[in-house]
């Protein structure tokens, strides 16, 4: 029986057992048409070879080092900016349970959410948008 | 995974295996880290060069397989080869950058000479830039399954590891992409 084309593919490529391959040459030798079919996949194989690639000298290693010590920073920041955010929260909760203290609670808020943007940029505006889910704007007249 | 900064040249095993080094790389050991890349940064970028046609976004896919590399370390079981895991993430890498854009590789054009060796140096140029059309032109499975297959060496098996598709399916997919490559060739090979 004629062997498919993954079979003439394995021969090919070395990746084929002993055995495999020794049946295989052997339907070969009696095969035109199969030894046609080989050697112009033989062909082409060989000139896809030629294809070959020198990749220009580049050290991936200080591109890594500095994208994972960015992201290990950037990290550590959200984690702060989302304490100070919590702390911030609390307190401000605290402050509007005591009524005669209402207005400097809002001043405390607005210099809180400048303190975030300040401080964190971008990511102030995801703590600040944090703090009033804690807080939500107007939260002191229904107290 | 927290990562320390700390120079652990003295303790570097350079017979060390992938395995061994991933473990240290889960521990924050960023020297391992370093050999591992040092280890496998060319094939990855040769992969990625091979599939999209672009050193710079090779680069930046083969960049962004170690960072993955760097965070999954805490989950890599050893059980399944580095290597094959590691094509893995570049196959899916390269798939994903080839959908959004897919450039022909293209090599440098060498100005024509009035010499028989210039004039035999252009021939294979062109030889070559058909070859790399051939094959930036095949579906993108079948080129990607051809990549690992003839350049990489990998076996039918490995192929299906690397890419998460059956055997059957990569046997299916060469024997299409060969015979495809076959036909466009024909008038460049001589057999």
């Amino acid at each position: 029986m004629c062997p498919q084309e993954n079979m003439l593919i394995g021969l090919i490529s070395g990746q084929m057992t002993v055995q495999t391959r020794e049946a295989c040459l052997a339907h070969l030798d009696q095969c035109e048409a199969c030894r046609q079919r080989y050697q112009d996949l033989q062909a082409t194989w060989d000139a896809l070879g030629e294809w070959t690639v020198d990749a220009p000298q580049r050290d991936l290693v200080p591109a890594i080092l500095a994208d994972l010590k960015r992201s290990d920073a950037r990290r550590w920041r959200l984690a702060l900016a989302a304490s100070i955010a919590l702390a911030a929260g609390a307190g401000i909760l605290a402050a509007l349970a005591i009524p005669e203290k209402r207005p400097a609670t809002v001043a405390s808020e607005q210099a809180v959410h400048q303190l975030l943007a300040d401080s964190f940029g971008q990511e102030g505006e995801l703590l600040t948008a944090m703090l009033e889910a804690i807080v939500p704007a107007g939260s002191e007249d229904a107290l | 995974m927290s990562i320390h900064w700390v120079l652990m040249g003295d303790l570097e095993q350079p017979g060390e295996s992938d395995a061994q080094l991933m473990r240290r790389v889960a521990g924050g050991d960023m020297s391992a880290l370093t050999q591992l890349v040092h280890r496998h940064q060319d094939v990855v970028r040769r992969l990625a060069y091979r599939t999209t046609g672009r050193w710079d976004v090779a680069d930046d896919i083969a960049q962004e397989t170690f960072l993955r590399v760097y965070r999954a370390a805490g989950t890599y079981h050893p059980s399944a080869a580095f290597r094959t895991w590691l094509y893995r993430i570049v196959v899916n890498l390269c798939l994903d950058r080839a959908r959004a854009a897919r450039p022909i590789p293209l090599t440098e054009v060498v100005e024509s000479g009035t010499s028989p060796a210039a004039d035999q140096a252009l021939i294979q140029q062109e030889r070559v830039r058909a070859i790399q059309s051939a094959i930036a032109a095949l579906p993108e499975r079948q080129r990607m399954a051809v990549l690992l297959h003839r350049f990489e060496n990998f076996t039918h098996g490995q192929i299906a590891d690397a890419t998460g598709w059956s055997e059957s399916a990569v046997e299916s997919l060469l024997s299409r992409a060969y015979e495809t490559l076959r036909q466009k060739l024909k008038s460049w090979v001589a057999v």
